[in-house]
């Protein structure tokens, strides 16, 4: 029994949670996530699916004019999320990292990097309501760290990268930006791999090529930030790294 | 007894051509003048009458521009398309959701259709030669295409047929990418969600049940909308590269239009209580027409809302999957008020005025379509008694609508109302300069306005009627009545609302519903004694999220998770004893 007290892994993201979204971008209140930053200042970096923040937390410092923003998708609290967003379905594990984040704001005030008043996180359902809370072209970076595999062949349909949601990441992110994916499950790598190659507002861009351009930080942190990622260490697996770059075509 | 009739589902007034009607299963091509019968599925050859009866009532019917081809589109996963001319069947072809509408292009050589899965494919007008779909009038009933639709292996193998043999011009300009992307090849271990059948090609997809959808008159740009308030705009072919979205709507859009003489404006409708006006490129909202407080009087289709009790919920858990009817009902007493529910059905524009209908309401509406006035305009009624469910504009101007015949205050019982339905099915409504609506069926009666209300008129059963399920949206498009939609698909349960600015923190008061399996709506419950005893409304679903105190939120949690999720499939399992566990 003791184990149905914890949060359940999955939260289906076709559901009706109750949650609350903003009914579009304009109607959304970023202030009151990033209280410590200057009002209309919008989150450039998006967390899809943070779990327990750690990357968000650890960009916030080495981009502290850049808002990041996590998301949850676990049900029941939600919290709120910030410029580095981090958007998350799970309600306790969104509550975790929005308490985990005023803690870190409140041990760090007067930081001038480390301040971390520029990172939040929002509990949303990133694959219905995205374009409510970004608007066209308004992030530089999208990031889906160890996604939920959904095994089974009939949940393929929820799996975070699809041949239609690629579109509305394309629409949120500019041209130039880039998305950052990781695995540990293969089959998932190989998944998210192909649909990316095969769509065409993006194209793939090699670890090296981040690095030359100066995104070295965040392929780090990407490898090595999250809890996930830690625990998947600890486990000796492998982790796939697959990142594509958002470009325009002709009409 | 006296007989019954199907009512008039499309009507189609096009200069030079026959009027075209649908009504249940049937398609009748009738003279514009005369109001005689030129063509009737009625005499279709047997093996087309069985194939149009299997499929159930025509839903969509939709003539391309150059008067050719109809498609239809009905209950089942067909796409029919029929030449005008002699109302032939060309041949049938299985897509793999259930379609909700279909579009045809410019040049008539693509159909583009939505499904309730919440995809948009397009089909090459005719499907290659060779394949099973086809059907020539010489043939025995149609062959069942091999292939099963959805997620089963078959439907890899499609997949390899992926270009569409026909060459449109956009297949040419399309780059090897673009065309990977539209028929997502599967990859080897697994089959992707959005794979084609029948020759489609991939254009576009919404995360949510598509309501509606329109493509520009030049072609260029789809506009989709869908139950979870989106309205999106993308280009067309190129259904990946999103333009804009227009966000502002609170309740599920149902209808969408662009005039024809404002080309840069979009208009919607839905649950809300006001229609929307657009720029729909930049996706700016220019304004809202009120329009709940004028329409509310004529919603004569009420919908009955749920509420059960604490001690109910454990049987109906298990009825949950049903709405439609009366199962939920059977425990429990509970009240099942009825109310009205807005939803705008159809919006059309007629010299500066927006024309439109909510369905379940027996009335046609019009409104000034006047930009930038402070005042909120009029909005002007014509009431039929019986509800509208369809409309449609002649060369003439004129406003022909069908009527639900059969309907009647006391509910689709065994009543027929005394009134005989001949002279009811359809009306004749004028639009004057000022916005009035009047009607005119009584003062000029063309022959074929009789025709239509008489001799036209193919009989019905009482099962074929209750069959039709006119008005089953105004249950299934709300988020909030506590009803599930009853797709294959999972998609929807009840819901949250768009609100202005998100709320901070949403206490743990109601039970929410989490569905977690694939196609049933599963109960992923976390255990909680409150959850059990503050069960309120909702199929019995679920537990609520404990309390934020008791999270552990540590690397313990994590692995505890993690270790949930690698079990992955047991997830159902789990719910099953969660459940006993309660009880």
């Amino acid at each position: 029994q003791k184990r149905f007290y914890r949060q359940r892994a999955h939260a289906n993201p076709f559901s009706d949670h109750t949650l609350d979204y903003p009914k579009s971008p304009q109607h959304m209140d970023w202030h009151a996530h990033y209280p410590g930053v200057a009002p209309g200042k919008k989150p450039e970096f998006a967390d899809i699916g943070c779990g327990f923040g750690g990357l968000s937390i650890s960009l916030a410092p080495l981009f502290p004019d850049t808002l990041i923003l996590g998301r949850v998708l676990l049900l029941g609290i939600k919290a709120l999320a910030g410029l580095l967003s981090g958007m998350e379905i799970r309600v306790q594990v969104s509550q975790y990292v929005k308490d985990r984040i005023t803690a870190l704001r409140t041990a760090n005030t007067g930081e001038p990097k480390a301040h971390y008043q520029n990172v939040s996180i929002v509990r949303a359902n990133a694959m219905k309501f995205l374009a409510n809370y970004f608007e066209k072209a308004s992030l530089s970076a999208l990031f889906f760290l160890f996604p939920d595999p959904h095994f089974k062949v009939r949940k393929h349909k929820a799996r975070i990268i699809s041949p239609t949601l690629l579109a509305e990441y394309a629409f949120v992110l500019r041209p130039g930006g880039i998305v950052y994916t990781i695995t540990d499950v293969k089959d998932l790598h190989d998944w998210m791999k192909t649909h990316l190659e095969n769509f065409p507002l993006f194209e793939p861009v090699s670890e090296e090529e981040l690095r030359a351009e100066g995104k070295g930080d965040i392929v780090d942190a990407v490898y090595t930030s999250t809890e996930e990622g830690k625990k998947v260490e600890r486990n000796k697996g492998e982790k796939w790294l697959a990142c594509f770059r958002r470009i325009e075509v002709p009409r | 007894m006296s007989p019954r009739f199907f009512p008039y589902s499309h009507l189609e007034f096009r200069s030079g051509i026959p009027v075209i009607a649908v009504s249940g299963f049937h398609i009748q091509l009738i003279h514009a003048s005369t109001g005689a019968v030129l063509f009737s599925t009625l005499n279709s050859p047997p093996y087309i009458q069985e194939s149009l009866k299997k499929s159930g009532p025509i839903r969509c019917a939709v003539l391309d521009n150059s008067n050719t081809h109809l498609v239809t589109l009905a209950d089942d996963k067909k796409l029919k398309v029929w030449k005008l001319d002699g109302l032939q069947l060309l041949h049938e072809r299985e897509l793999p959701k259930r379609p909700t509408s279909a579009t045809c292009t410019l040049d008539g050589q693509t159909i583009v259709v939505a499904d309730k899965f919440g995809d948009v494919f397009s089909y090459p007008l005719h499907p290659p030669p060779g394949s099973e779909s086809q059907i020539s009038t010489s043939a025995p009933l149609p062959q069942e295409d091999s292939t099963t639709p959805g997620e089963s292996i078959s439907v890899y193998a499609t997949a390899d047929i992926t270009l569409p043999a026909v060459k449109t011009s956009s297949n040419k300009r399309k780059s090897k990418k673009q065309k990977l992307h539209e028929n997502p090849p599967a990859p080897r271990s697994s089959l992707a969600s959005h794979v084609p059948t029948s020759d489609g090609t991939l254009v576009l997809g919404h995360t949510s049940l598509l309501t509606c959808f329109l493509l520009t008159a030049d072609n260029k740009y789809i506009v989709t909308a869908d139950r979870d308030e989106h309205i999106r705009i993308s280009w067309y072919p190129q259904g990946f590269c999103i333009e804009s979205f227009c966000l502002g709507h609170t309740q599920f859009v149902s209808a969408v239009h662009i005039p024809s003489d404002r080309p840069g404006t979009l208009i919607s409708g839905g649950g809300d209580a006001e229609l929307k006006i657009w720029d729909w490129r930049s996706g700016k909202h220019e304004m809202d027409i009120p329009i709940l407080d004028s329409v509310k009087p004529y919603i004569k289709v009420k919908v009955k809302s749920y509420t059960r009790t604490a001690s109910t919920n454990f049987t109906e858990e298990q009825a949950d999957r049903s709405r439609e009817g009366t199962e939920d009902q059977e425990s429990a007493p509970h009240a099942s008020e009825e109310q009205a529910v807005l939803a705008v059905q159809k919006i059309r524009t007629l010299s500066d005025h927006i024309l439109f209908t909510v369905t379940g309401g027996s009335a046609l509406f019009s409104v000034a379509f006047l930009n930038g006035t402070s005042t909120a305009p009029s909005v002007h009624a014509v009431n039929f008694g019986k509800p509208v469910l369809n409309f449609t504009i002649a060369p003439d101007k004129r406003i022909w609508v069908n009527i639900d015949l059969n309907w009647s205050e006391n509910e689709n019982g065994d009543d027929y109302g005394d009134d005989s339905p001949a002279g009811k099915a359809i009306r004749v409504v004028n639009l004057a300069a000022d916005g009035q609506l009047s009607d005119v069926s009584l003062t000029s009666t063309p022959p074929i306005l009789d025709a239509l209300q008489e001799k036209c008129l193919i009989e019905a059963s009482a099962e074929d009627l209750a069959a039709l399920n006119l008005y089953s949206s105004l249950q299934s498009l709300p988020k909030n009545t506590g009803e599930y939609d009853g797709d294959d698909d999972d998609l929807g349960n009840a819901t949250p609302r768009a609100t202005g600015i998100p709320k901070n923190i949403r206490t743990n008061t109601r039970k929410k519903s989490q569905g977690s399996g694939g196609g049933k709506k599963e109960q992923g419950k976390l255990k909680s004694q409150k959850a059990v005893a503050e069960k309120t409304k909702k199929h019995g679903n679920q537990s609520v999220h404990r309390d934020v105190e008791d999270v552990v939120p540590h690397e313990e949690n994590a692995s505890e998770s993690k270790l949930l999720k690698s079990e992955g499939p047991a997830t159902e399992a789990d719910s099953e004893d969660i459940r006993m566990l309660d009880s």
